[in-house]
């Protein structure tokens, strides 16, 4: 006997740890025919409107999975065919693995170089001034003779 | 003795001079610790710490949180970011910044850190010089249980400069122990750490408790060829240039003066005499040969206290028109180099981040009588500047040095920038083309010489030369202008120096890091991560995974997922 749960899911595709499950629909059954583990497809008959459910857990076979396509066969008959959310499935081993992290939301170091830094097209100019400068005037004679000037410091 | 004190709060002074353990913590070192709440827990009322010590200080910005994420806690992220990890999931965030404010540098390792078993166990760290945002989330189970145990306790730390770094290290700790109870008043912990005396950075608090250093990849660890290099980063600081030891004044030939223009007046009186026996007396003494430049510099020399008479070949100038004879004098130049110097700059980051430096920011630099010079930006991005002036009042020639003294990512000083230009402004002196006329004196006084030796008589002699000197006095000497007549452009210039930055201006969405992440390039348990995260590189080890799945599994972790 085979057991399958529906959800109505509200978390991204991509989240690893879909929290956001409501709406738990359980069904028992017997797979008729030959099914795919990756992508089963099997029929439903109940009386409760299933077409807003979009993820599942088939406790068989241990996955979770994304409601591809619900099709309403006849009254009271859905079809579902489902596609194997590998992250959900296999969170507490994907969350045990260690990786070179590219980009994390709150693991970083903004130092290296990012593509996806976006800037506008004209720049903020800053000017900063040493503190002196010139602006002292002076005359300088320079001349040759005898005597010279010598008169000190290392000139 | 090292003090840890909050400014701009109301907690009291942490100094670390005495022993004080704190229950639960069993720190072997100076400890102290202040229970906080209220305005660390507000999120939004930071305090700073401030340790001081001989002559670095520190300055510390760090904030703790533990509260609901439900709560609309506003800022660095979004509240979005903690809503989205469910609701009633209670986390720990701190902020700490490091500055310096003097020499050195201010490294951080922060991250968070559990022990069960007696030994601590790393989830993450950020290795940073800068700001570190830290979020952690005590939702896995093993946490959980841990805390309920009273085993565990989440940790902030930081080392200064390198791990081989001898100052004082302040640890944070936050805890103790429990966070089953998220209505506390957490302890802040600090404890001065020193690790100077012994080579097992645990030697001075509990094992425990030790924030065990994590060294960041900086190279291969391969066994091939390759990267073994020294690693030798040594850096020699390298000082501005001194002005020569010796110069022309050295030599006795150069006279060079600082006139005021009351004293050049003299001076030309002097030599643009009516006097006939100065116009003689200058026939044969000419003066103006003797005169090399007469410039206007931006600068005032070095000059000796008094004036001095002013000497031209070997003569002395006077003014005979005046009664009594007036002698030109100028104060004399006692150094024929001075340095100029214009001050320092502090060139800090505006972003923090890879936006300061190569290719977002680009700096130039304006140098009065050299012109507008482009400096790369990653040499005098978060520096000190120094820029110093060298001038030739002889020549007219400068030089430009401008040192960069880093600090804050690498430890480095040197003149990296040299420039040069020439400064002196030469003002038209007129000289006398005297030459054909040197050489008609010559000829009369030969021609008189031989009239002389043939018996002529002396009136005849006197004649001669007096005729010879009156023709010089009546010919018009061709006069020619000097020097360079046009005015160095650097004078009608900007006379300040100043460094001109181009700064990016950053579109950055809200929540970008929620979206897409920030760079990391970091290894990490994916389990100890949170929010948005890109891969690089992974093996996927998962047990019961089929190859298709597997490879999903590395396709979605390298295309991004939410943790």
């Amino acid at each position: 006997m085979a057991s399958i749960n529906l959800y109505i899911c509200s978390d991204e595709n991509n989240k690893i740890t879909k929290s956001n499950l409501s709406g738990l629909k359980q069904y028992t059954g017997v797979f008729r025919d030959e099914i795919n583990v990756m992508t089963p497809v099997f029929q439903i008959e109940t009386t409760d409107n299933l077409s807003g459910y979009n993820y599942a857990y088939i406790a068989d076979f241990g996955r979770y999975y994304f409601v591809k396509d619900i099709k309403a066969v006849r009254n009271g008959l859905w079809e579902f065919s489902l596609a194997v959310d590998v992250l959900m499935s296999y969170a507490a081993g994907i969350l045990a693995l260690p990786a070179v992290i590219r980009r994390n939301a709150g693991l970083f170091n903004m130092y290296l170089n990012d593509s996806n830094y976006m800037t506008l097209n004209y720049s903020r100019i800053q000017t900063k001034e040493f503190p002196h400068g010139f602006g002292d005037w002076n005359f300088v004679l320079t001349t040759v003779g005898k005597g010279g000037n010598n008169q000190g410091g290392n000139g | 003795m090292a003090v840890l004190k909050f400014v701009n709060s109301n907690y009291s002074d942490f100094i670390c001079s005495t022993s004080t353990n704190v229950t639960g913590l069993n720190l072997e070192d100076a400890v102290t610790h202040q229970a906080i709440s209220g305005q660390a827990t507000t999120g939004t009322n930071a305090f700073q710490w401030l340790k001081a010590n001989d002559s670095v200080e520190y300055y510390i910005v760090l904030s703790l949180i533990t509260s609901n994420l439900t709560s609309n806690y506003k800022t660095h992220t979004t509240p979005e970011y903690y809503i989205k990890g469910g609701t009633n999931q209670n986390y720990i965030q701190f902020t700490f910044s490091a500055r310096m404010t003097s020499q050195g540098y201010y490294q951080v390792l922060a991250g968070f850190f559990l022990h069960s078993n007696d030994y601590p166990q790393f989830t993450s760290y950020v290795y940073s010089t800068q700001t570190i945002v830290f979020t952690q989330y005590p939702t896995l189970s093993d946490y959980v249980d841990a805390f309920e145990s009273g085993e565990l306790g989440f940790y902030l730390w930081a080392y200064p400069g390198t791990q081989t770094d001898t100052d004082t290290v302040g640890l944070i700790a936050f805890g103790p122990s429990s966070l089953t109870d998220l209505n506390p008043n957490p302890y802040l912990v600090i404890c001065k750490y020193n690790n100077a005396s012994n080579e097992d950075n645990h030697s001075a608090v509990n094992s425990i408790f030790s924030p065990v250093p994590v060294t960041p990849d900086f190279g291969p660890d391969s066994e091939e060829d390759g990267g073994w290099g020294d690693f030798n980063d040594e850096t020699e600081n390298i000082e501005l240039p001194d002005v020569p030891s010796i110069s022309a004044l050295s030599a006795g030939f150069v006279n060079m003066y600082n006139p005021s223009p009351a004293q050049l007046q003299v001076l030309v009186n002097a030599l643009w005499s009516n006097d006939i026996s100065q116009v003689f007396w200058k026939m044969f003494t000419d003066p103006m040969e003797s005169l090399v430049s007469l410039q206007i510099f931006p600068v005032a020399p070095e000059v000796t206290p008094a004036s001095v008479n002013i000497v031209m070949g070997n003569v002395t100038l006077q003014d005979q028109s005046t009664t009594p004879i007036t002698f030109a004098l100028a104060p004399a130049l006692t150094n024929q180099y001075k340095i100029i110097d214009c001050g320092s700059l502090q060139m800090n980051e505006y972003w923090g981040s890879a936006l300061d430096y190569s290719p977002y920011t680009k700096a130039e630099i304006f140098l009065p009588y050299i012109g507008v010079k482009e400096i790369d930006i990653n040499d005098v991005m978060a520096a000190t500047l120094h820029l110093q002036y060298i001038v030739d009042f002889l020549t007219g020639t400068c030089t430009a040095q401008l040192e960069c003294v880093k600090a804050q990512h690498i430890d480095f000083s040197a003149p990296l920038y040299h420039w040069q230009g020439n400064m002196a402004m030469a003002v038209p002196a007129s000289a006398s083309d005297m030459s054909q006329l040197i050489t008609s004196i010559a000829s009369t006084l030969v021609s008189a010489g031989l009239t002389v030796a043939t018996g002529g008589s002396g009136a005849a002699i006197a004649s001669g030369i007096a005729g010879g000197a009156l023709n010089m006095a009546n010919a018009h000497p061709r006069i020619e202008k000097g020097g360079t007549v046009a005015m160095t452009a650097g004078a009608l210039d900007n006379q300040t120096p100043f460094i001109i930055l181009t700064r990016p201006i950053q579109s950055k969405p809200a929540g970008f890091e929620n979206y897409k992440g920030w760079p990391s390039n970091i290894t990490a348990e994916l389990g100890s991560l949170s929010g948005y995260t890109e891969v690089e590189y992974v093996h996927v080890e998962v047990a019961g995974a089929t190859d298709e799945e597997r490879n999903e599994i590395e396709r979605l972790l390298k295309e991004g997922v939410i943790i």
